[in-house]
């Protein structure tokens, strides 16, 4: 039992009970958790799977969704849980892409059911096959080759007969013709033999004008011949092509017949078809054997019937179902895919054949999800994502071309309409952001699915929690647990959450907790995790986090850092503090002073003053300040200076949890009531004196207590919390052993008063009909303190006074 | 793999003519040559006719542009040159290509009258005739009458139409044309795997079984077929017609076909694709 103080209607001290929820196992129906079947994870998430349900299927614009909650609540396995129970709707359409005969640069999508891209894809080379047999077959044909020959020889023939007749008519006018290595060669002859010059000159002028003549229409004639060859060449060549193409039309009509009933249920297939024939009607050579091809520079020829391939970029799978598709990084590549390059002769090339899918193609008839700050951080990704659900496309588009970075040509592929729900998983606070400064993620993201941190501890959950408890450990291939093993992480959730009422729904924390109990449990060949493992388990946790705390203790214990735990103090109190390490919190006590002097009735917090106080910190200190006016010489302008101080706290305080503590440190050195140091005080206040609920109240009883074990309990050492908070208590088995055997006590207050009747001994005292404090009370103490004060300040501005104007007259 | 154009061993001339730079002859020819270990001479003939015309002021050059300018001799020579740097490249390239030994020459003369002198012992005369498509003027199709005047060896006028067609069509008129133009269809047969197709003249049919036999014995392994022509004449066009519709790669007729009808060779080249050979003599196995 504590030692008594007066009898002044100071609250009582908790019993122990009351400061730990104990888990009953005997609640448990069942020897281990493998005797149990699977839950759903979602345990307590009724209003965030509604919202899921609802936001899955709300048709219209903008009704995309954001996951928000507390991180480590397995939002995104129970996301994809409940989309998964959705999959027996029918699988969405495939999709591919295919070369735009008309202009390469702008590839066509084409839609099909699914699973039919494939066979598209494989029917189209098929049929390529096909055409590089049946092709060259045509043109290797006999027919053909006949037909050729015949063109040729027709204007071979005509050359020939033409080149006879010149040579007759030469001959006839006495004119020689002759091939050379360019042309032909004329000269004049004289009964079958060339005339020579000095002939020539013999020959009579009649004569001279009649070779010379027959010369130069020789010379004509062959001109004119020579000219008419090229147009020869010109009109053989367009029934060398026109025969081409009926060749090849013949040979290709009966594949792409039967191709084309295969789709005639799909229109842009058979427009696609119909394409592709007309293409390989005008490059019949395509298809000829490699050897017979000419190809620039080397070129790889094989890449000329690349153009036929069809590129399927989507494709459902086998087992059916809408997608959902996770993308773990959502670059802005990711997102919408990347066309891709390759290096020919310098320069970089691409064709419809290089277009890679992103995370909206594979989603598309689904569902996408997103971590939100991924998505954020990664640049254009989300400005991107925004642009395609906005358009209800895929546009794919290089980052390089958006940027004018790149010039080389890309391609600009017909954009796919987008039918994907997105799903962003992301903490609340991301959510606000952009709620407020993004105007369009409240046009996009309509639905918001808000993951609770905790449920009620009600027996029907603690059901629930054990069955989920024993869902993550057979997930995992773990250790199945016993009954009072699930009760201590029923426990300890609990503690997690600094509410005796409450669980945690943060399953990352229980998660790990069974996995590290199942290694301890198998350290010492158990084959059962039971609750001493789990304690284990907890323990390690904490040691391997420890090492901050073990040496700030330390530093008490060896008086670096000054706590008394004994004795009175005036002005003087134990405050508590907690400091939070991530995925581990301890508490402290700190020293708080307050001075007080003649003054003009400011507090100055000392914290503020040199920026080592936060905003929230400063609104305490200016609670309290207005408490102190309001309660005390309401009438009367306070005439008192104080400062209030975080002793030996270097590092910055922030939070309202010590107002309690200063407001009764600064009563203390008003009234000059000594404050017992073997309590330390936490709570947050009002203006009215109205003690409030703070944070970490388990680790600031801890804190304290472990200071003063350290040093020895006595009996009469606590720690006064606000009485809202007793719900909250959740204390190590040590704290609540001392406190059963009367070595630690914890007291809940209500208001201000009750703090200082505890921590001074004294009632704190009501004011009377007269509106008098008790004389002997703190308030009295006070109250006549500050009137002093205020008499005192008056005598010294009236003494000011007089002798200001006693200068002013003797000048 | 070039060899002394002196050589006197065993040689299949080919008379090459730069508007049909092909290689239908060689490659027509490549079996027979290794098969008999014959070498290839590539001939270039500067014909002096044109040069001679060169050292008239009066004559006149049409060049294949349509532009025209007086003959210059020391031009002609160099472009005469020029033209058998270029050709012997082509064919030494190609006859490489096809691994048979070859040598190059080039002469300079009157056309068919050194093409004669240089082929007097040779084992075969092979003419690369020129196409359409070139546009070059050819230097032998314009010789084809004087050549079948000449007296030359087995001429064969290689065609692109070699690469196809399934059989050696060989015409026997008489039964003495066993001994040339079907002992010479057999080695083309034989060298290029092909089948043989006799085609026997009115005139040879009584002598069927020994020219059966005899035909079987120079094609050795090669598949042999006996027809009876029922024509009255082995015209042209009967010959293309006979040729076309067995899918002829080369049609090989004796020599005296064409001294009775001078255009023979002329019109099969019209009428037909396949390579034409005049077998003049019995070759030498």
């Amino acid at each position: 039992m504590p030692k008594e103080i007066p009898a002044i209607n100071s609250p009582q001290p908790l019993a122990a009970e009351s400061l730990y929820n104990h888990c009953d196992a005997s609640a448990f129906a069942f020897g281990t958790t493998a005797e149990l079947a699977e839950l759903d994870i979602a345990v307590g998430q009724q209003r965030a799977l509604s919202a899921l349900e609802f936001g899955v299927r709300m048709t219209g614009d903008g009704y995309n969704l954001f996951v928000l909650g507390p991180d480590g609540s397995h939002q995104r396995r129970i996301v994809k849980e409940y989309l998964e129970s959705l999959r027996t709707e029918a699988a969405p359409s495939d999709w591919c892409y295919v070369n735009n005969f008309n202009d390469e640069r702008k590839p066509i999508a084409l839609r099909l059911p699914a699973r039919k891209g494939a066979t598209l894809k494989q029917d189209v080379a098929s049929i390529v096959d096909e055409l590089l047999a049946a092709i060259p077959a045509a043109f290797e044909s006999e027919h053909y080759r006949n037909q050729v020959a015949e063109i040729t020889q027709e204007y071979e023939e005509k050359h020939r007969a033409t080149m006879e007749a010149l040579q007759q008519e030469a001959q006839q006018h006495d004119v020689s013709l002759v091939p050379t290595p360019h042309g032909f060669a004329i000269a004049p002859m004289r009964t079958g033999k060339l005339l020579s010059d000095k002939d020539f000159e013999k020959l009579s002028d009649k004569e001279k004008d009649r070779t010379t003549t027959a010369m130069e229409a020789m010379t004509e004639k062959l001109r004119a011949h020579i000219e008419e060859l090229p147009e020869w060449h010109k009109q053989r060549r367009e029934r060398i092509r026109t025969l081409d193409r009926e060749v090849t039309e013949l040979a290709i009509r009966g594949p792409f017949v039967e191709l084309t009933a295969a789709y005639r249920k799909f229109p842009e297939v058979l427009r696609f078809l119909e394409d592709m024939r007309e293409d390989v009607l005008a490059h019949a050579p395509d298809f000829q054997p490699e050897e017979t091809r000419q190809t620039l520079f080397g070129a790889d020829p094989s890449r000329s019937l690349q153009r036929y391939q069809v590129n399927v970029v989507v494709e459902q799978p086998e087992d059916g179902g809408v997608p959902i598709v996770y993308e773990s990084n959502p670059t802005y590549q990711n997102l919408l895919g990347r066309i891709e390059h390759v290096p020919q002769f310098g320069a970089l090339v691409t064709d419809f054949s290089m277009i890679r899918p992103g995370a909206l193609h594979k989603a598309n008839g689904g569902f996408l999800i997103l971590d939100a700050d991924r998505l954020l951080t990664e640049p254009y990704a989300w400005t991107s994502l925004k642009r395609t659900l906005f358009e209800k496309a895929v546009r794919m588009e290089s980052l390089g071309q958006q940027l004018s970075l790149v010039t080389t040509v890309s391609l600009e592929p017909d954009p796919i309409p987008l039918d994907c729900k997105v799903i962003l998983l992301g903490s609340r606070v991301l959510y606000f952001l952009l709620c407020e400064l993004d105007p369009d993620f409240q046009e996009l993201f309509k639905v918001a699915a808000d993951f609770e941190n905790r449920i009620d501890r009600t027996d029907d959950n603690i059901q629930l929690y054990g069955r989920l408890i024993a869902t993550l450990a057979q997930r995992e291939g773990l250790l199945p647990l016993t009954p009072r093993a699930v009760a201590r992480i029923i426990e300890h959730s609990s503690r997690l959450l600094g509410d005796a009422e409450k669980l945690s729904t943060r399953l990352r924390d229980v998660s790990d907790l069974i996995r590290e109990s199942d290694y301890w449990a198998r350290r010492v060949d158990s084959d059962t995790v039971h609750a001493e493992h789990v304690q284990v388990a907890i323990d390690a946790q904490i040691h391997r986090l420890d090492r901050l705390r073990s040496e700030m203790h330390e530093e008490i214990q060896r008086d670096d850092i000054l706590i008394d735990t004994q004795g009175t103090r005036v002005g003087q109190v134990n405050g508590l503090s907690v400091i939070d390490l991530g995925r581990f919190s301890f508490g402290q006590p700190s020293k708080i002073t307050a001075n007080v002097s003649i003054g003009d009735g400011k507090i100055v917090d000392i914290e503020r003053e040199t920026e080592l106080g936060g905003p929230i910190h400063s609104k305490g200190v200016l609670i309290l300040s207005a408490y102190v006016s309001a309660t005390f010489a309401p009438e009367t302008p306070l005439s008192f200076a104080a400062s209030l101080v975080f002793e030996q706290s270097y590092g910055g305080v922030e939070g309202d949890s010590a107002t309690i503590a200063e407001t009764c440190a600064l009563l203390s050195a008003l009234a000059n009531a000594p404050i017992r140091q073997t309590l330390a005080v936490t709570g947050s206040m009002n203006q009215h004196g109205t003690v409030q609920v703070i944070g970490g109240v388990n680790e600031k009883i801890e804190g304290f207590f472990d200071i003063c074990r350290t040093r020895g309990l006595t009996g009469d050492q606590g720690v006064l919390i606000p009485a809202d908070n007793a719900k909250h208590l959740m204390l190590r088995a040590d704290v609540v052993e001392a406190a059963r055997n009367g070595q630690f006590a914890i007291y809940p207050v209500a208001t201000v008063d009750e703090a200082l009747a505890l921590l001074t001994g004294i009632a704190a005292g009501q004011r009377d009909e007269e509106g008098q404090f008790p004389e002997d009370s703190i308030n009295g103490r006070v109250e006549k303190r500050l009137i002093e004060l205020a008499e005192l300040r008056r005598e010294f501005d009236h003494a000011k006074k007089d002798e200001t104007e006693s200068e002013g007259e003797s000048t | 793999m070039l060899i002394d154009a002196d050589d006197k061993r065993r040689a299949i001339i080919v008379a090459l003519d730069p508007a049909a730079p092909g290689s239908a002859g060689l490659e027509l020819l490549r079996d027979v040559a290794i098969e008999q270990s014959c070498k290839l001479l590539g001939l270039f003939i500067e014909d002096t006719e044109l040069l001679a015309h060169a050292q008239s002021r009066l004559a006149t050059e049409v060049m294949l542009s349509g532009a025209a300018r007086p003959l210059d001799f020391t031009q002609l020579e160099r472009q005469l040159n020029a033209q058998s740097l270029a050709i012997r490249r082509i064919f030494e390239r190609e006859a490489a290509r096809l691994g048979l030994p070859h040598a190059f020459r080039t002469l300079r003369g009157q056309l068919v009258g050194e093409l004669a002198i240089a082929a007097a012992d040779a084992e075969m005369l092979v003419i690369e005739l020129a196409q359409l498509a070139t546009g070059a003027p050819s230097i032998w199709a314009s010789q084809l009458e004087q050549l079948c005047r000449t007296d030359l060896p087995n001429v064969l006028y290689a065609r692109e139409g070699w690469t196809t067609g399934s059989t050696v069509l060989a015409i026997i008129d008489e039964a003495a044309d066993v001994e040339t133009s079907g002992r010479a269809a057999a080695s083309l047969a034989r060298a290029g795997n092909s089948s043989l197709t006799v085609l026997l003249g009115e005139r040879s049919q009584s002598h069927e079984a020994e020219v059966e036999a005899a035909l079987r014995r120079h094609s050795r392994d090669a598949v042999v077929r006996v027809e009876r022509l029922r024509a009255a004449s082995l015209g042209a066009h009967t010959l293309a017609f006979l040729a076309q519709a067995g899918n002829a790669r080369a049609l090989v007729a004796p020599a005296h076909l064409t001294r009775s009808n001078a255009g023979l060779v002329r019109e099969l080249l019209r009428l037909t694709r396949c390579s034409i050979m005049i077998a003049r003599s019995a070759p030498k196995n």
